[in-house]
């Protein structure tokens, strides 16, 4: 079991202005491997320069199932504040130390990885973004599941984050619209809407446009759930009548 | 067809104002939490027929708080208040109001309250939004608002074909200006560091910089580091284009890196080291 760590933010700079060196004069595969033989770990995590959390744990990852994933980190770190869940510090330590082999395999990193990819996949910008915590490869899992988790039912309140996690595209249509993503009664209902339907994919993809567009002209934090089923339902009929799906 | 929008002049006569109170910061051991709320003093409908649907509770008040670093959001109606933990919020947020429809009703102005075009019977549809919306950002003073440390640093690279690379959209999330030459760099850091140079130093080397990136904030790409921008010049999304020119960045530069004038006083900075 490892302790959560946040890098200390000079030293995190550090990290990052060592990376574009080395990612601009060499491989980035080969910086990949060197990684996850843990050939930095000493230049980048030296104790003197991590800050211990007391009470919290990041556990290993029995699975390779990305909601199992997702399930058993949250419930090791559910503590953590939304502030806290969107540190730099934190989800740095957390992707070039504790899960980069979760993320080598996970994101099928192969030696045709790119400079881009290699920072998309293992770090968090250190301006810390919306966009930034729906794509990094681990602080994703926490916000998603922080999100979707039902807290009414107690004996399944990983219900939607399941149906969330089923599918990448499923969850790049909402995690990445952050006007959805941040209402958590929008995302419910989606994911409420398309449990019992077929086509999951393609349904949401065409509904959060349908539901983005119409969030500029209305209000919808004025409706009730019922209303926003209703909505879901008029967006479903009218791209059945289209024939999009 | 379609409705007429409330604050824009050529479609209603009469705008709408709201003014919100500077927000309430509870400091608790446990916890500390922001307390927001409209004035309702100062809300105002000119228009005498959205003053009586808003009387008759057929549209209302609909206001919002929304962080977007960690997805924060929380909606209000009419002068009812939101209290929130600090926990939930990094930084600045923004608030915006509106005028919805609480309710499926028909809008039938009389003659002259509407641009005629829009006489006649219309039907509004629950959550329709009837006025402009209106946005803008509080940097709470407890929260660390960041600042140019935040936003921009400097790194040496001795293998650059030229002397300087700024680069907008960094990996690290921030504007990196790399340097080529090593006593250069070690010299901006000196400078950087020294309290009576700072200033001097940053207006002389990076505030071209800076400019630009206020200027990059009227544009529709996305940045990282543009929140944290947008904290410090408590920038207004309402006018986005006044960014882009050139001679009003320079000027919101120079107001808000700084008191009584970033500019000035860096000048005036250098006077008094050579005095």
């Amino acid at each position: 079991m490892k302790k959560v760590k946040v890098i200390k933010e000079s030293a995190l700079n550090e990290i990052f202005q060592f990376i574009e060196k080395y990612l601009t004069e060499n491989n980035s595969f080969e910086f990949i491997q060197k990684l996850n033989k843990g050939e930095f770990d000493n230049k980048f995590f030296n104790e003197k320069n991590l800050i211990t959390h007391k009470n919290l744990i990041f556990p290993p990852f029995k699975s390779s199932d990305r909601f199992e994933c997702a399930k058993t980190l949250y419930e090791s770190t559910s503590k953590l504040t939304e502030i806290e869940a969107t540190d730099p510090r934190l989800w740095n330590y957390a992707c070039l130390k504790v899960y980069r082999d979760y993320i080598f395999s996970d994101r099928k990193v192969n030696q045709d990885i790119s400079k881009d990819l290699v920072y998309r996949y293992y770090t968090y910008a250190l301006t810390s973004s919306a966009t930034t915590t729906a794509l990094n490869s681990i602080s994703r899992l926490w916000w998603g599941i922080h999100r979707s988790i039902d807290k009414t039912n107690a004996n399944n309140p990983y219900k939607y984050s399941k149906i969330l996690f089923s599918n990448s595209q499923i969850f790049q249509d909402i995690t990445q619209r952050g006007l959805i993503f941040s209402s958590a009664k929008l995302t419910l209902s989606m994911l409420k809407f398309i449990e019992n339907k077929n086509k999951k994919t393609d349904i949401t993809k065409l509904i959060s446009v349908y539901l983005l567009n119409h969030i500029k002209s209305f209000d919808v934090s004025v409706y009730s759930e019922k209303d926003i089923r209703d909505l879901l339902e008029d967006f479903f009929n009218d791209i059945i009548t289209k024939g999009l799906i | 067809m379609s409705h007429p929008i409330i604050g824009n002049p050529n479609e209603v006569n009469g705008d709408f104002f709201l003014e919100f109170h500077d927000p309430n910061l509870h400091i608790k051991k446990e916890n500390s939490f922001y307390i927001i709320r409209p004035n309702p003093e100062s809300f105002v409908i000119e228009n005498e027929y959205f003053k009586q649907l808003f009387d008759e509770k057929k549209i209302i008040l609909s206001w919002k708080i929304y962080s977007s670093k960690t997805f924060f959001n929380v909606s209000s109606q009419n002068f009812k208040e939101v209290k929130f933990s600090t926990n939930k919020i990094s930084g600045s947020f923004e608030i915006s109001f509106c005028l919805c429809a609480n309710q499926d009703f028909e809008f039938n102005p009389p003659k002259g309250a509407v641009n005629s075009f829009f006489e006649g019977k219309t039907k509004i549809d629950k959550g329709c939004i009837i006025s402009k919306e209106t946005k803008f950002r509080i940097n709470p003073n407890i929260v660390n608002r960041g600042g140019i440390s935040s936003i921009l640093e400097f790194r040496y690279m001795d293998e650059l074909d030229k002397e300087f690379d700024v680069r907008y959209n960094d990996n690290s999330g921030r504007i990196v200006v790399y340097i080529k030459d090593k006593s250069f760099y070690n010299i901006l850091n000196s400078l950087t560091t020294k309290k009576q140079t700072k200033k001097i130093a940053i207006n002389s080397f990076f505030s071209s910089i800076i400019i630009e990136a206020i200027r990059l904030l009227s544009t529709d790409e996305h940045f990282d580091w543009a929140d944290d921008l947008k904290a410090v010049i408590d920038f207004d999304d309402e006018n986005k284009e006044f960014y882009s020119e050139f001679d009003n960045a320079i000027n919101v530069y120079d107001e808000k890196f700084g008191n009584d004038g970033f500019l000035r006083n860096s000048i005036f900075q250098i006077n008094k080291l050579t005095e």
